[in-house]
């Protein structure tokens, strides 16, 4: 009996290792998810200064497209995010953490 | 005197563990992470829709329109997209409404029961004081369900509509000056706007 105590007290305590690891990838973004994020964050620029360099942006940037928004770079665990302005033809450059956090945004004149 | 685990018992239950976490591996996580069900019990147990929901919310449509769908005296609301007006489809509003000077505001979607809401707005200034609540369709007692209440400038979340009927947001304004609010909201929903 006791045995068979120690061998189910062993089996609780390994058992959720391998839960845990199931989870470990939680809280990293892919490409997509990444564009969202940019979009939902200009919408939020348009309506307030976050703090960011390219400050309070535009109303006119309310109209610009998911579509419009691409990841250009995705190396060293950021991801470097454009997104084009066609009716002012101004670029938005946005460096995003791979969990999601936008670091930087830099408005530019070129398109 | 202690008794120490044989060798033997300690192989048995590591092989055991070993083939548990393997079954609860292809059973349970790989349906609810990956969609991945091999044995069918993962769709049995509705955990494959757990990996199917997290593969769409990205993918959601959003159209864009630019339109304004409600005024009040002082108050302004405006949405540069376009509501959903099926419960089939997931969409995002992004809506902007002010707070008058010492007046409070209630801003409400209709939402049938169990569907979600996730949500996130902001101030353009000073915080507010909130309650993010529910009213059951057809109640005539005045009963309502407060799901958060707090004073804050901003706040992200989520929720699931217990019950078919209105829900959203009561701001109070309590300082001299109006205070803008940004709301963006994805879900499903229909918006109802601005209760008098």
């Amino acid at each position: 009996m006791k045995n068979f105590l120690r061998t189910l007290l062993l089996l609780t305590i390994i058992t959720p290792t391998s839960m845990v690891l199931a989870h470990s990838n939680h809280g990293t973004i892919d490409a997509q998810s990444a564009i969202q994020i940019a979009s939902k964050s200009i919408q939020q620029m348009t309506f307030k200064d976050l703090g960011y360099q390219a400050g309070k942006l535009d109303a006119n940037w309310k109209a610009v497209p998911i579509e419009d928004i691409e990841v250009i770079d995705s190396e060293e665990g950021f991801y470097v995010l454009r997104a084009a302005n066609k009716a002012t033809n101004k670029s938005l450059y946005l460096k995003m953490t791979v969990t999601g956090q936008l670091l930087e945004a830099i408005e530019s004149n070129e398109d | 005197m202690e008794q120490s685990v044989s060798l033997t018992t300690l192989i048995k239950a590591s092989v055991a563990a070993i083939l548990l976490a393997g079954v609860a591996f292809v059973s349970f996580i790989l349906p609810a992470e990956y969609n991945i069900d091999p044995t069918g019990f993962g769709q049995k147990l509705g955990l494959t829709v757990l990996a199917q929901s997290a593969e769409a919310a990205p993918i959601a449509p959003q159209s864009k329109t630019n339109s304004v769908v409600s005024k009040s005296n002082s108050v302004v609301s405006k949405t540069n997209c376009a509501a959903s007006k099926t419960n089939s489809l997931a969409s995002e509003n992004v809506i902007e409404i002010t707070v008058p000077a010492n007046q409070g505001i209630e801003y409400k979607l209709q939402m049938n029961q169990h569907d979600k809401l996730t949500y996130e707005w902001m101030t353009d200034g000073d915080p507010l004081y909130f309650d993010l609540h529910g009213e059951p369709e057809g109640d005539t007692t005045g009963y309502f369900e407060s799901y958060a209440i707090a004073t804050l400038g901003t706040m992200k979340g989520s929720f699931i509509a217990p019950f078919d009927g209105s829900h959203g947001w009561y701001w109070k304004n309590t300082s001299a000056k109006a205070v803008a609010i940004q709301l963006i909201v994805n879900g499903h929903y229909q918006i109802i706007g601005l209760k008098p």
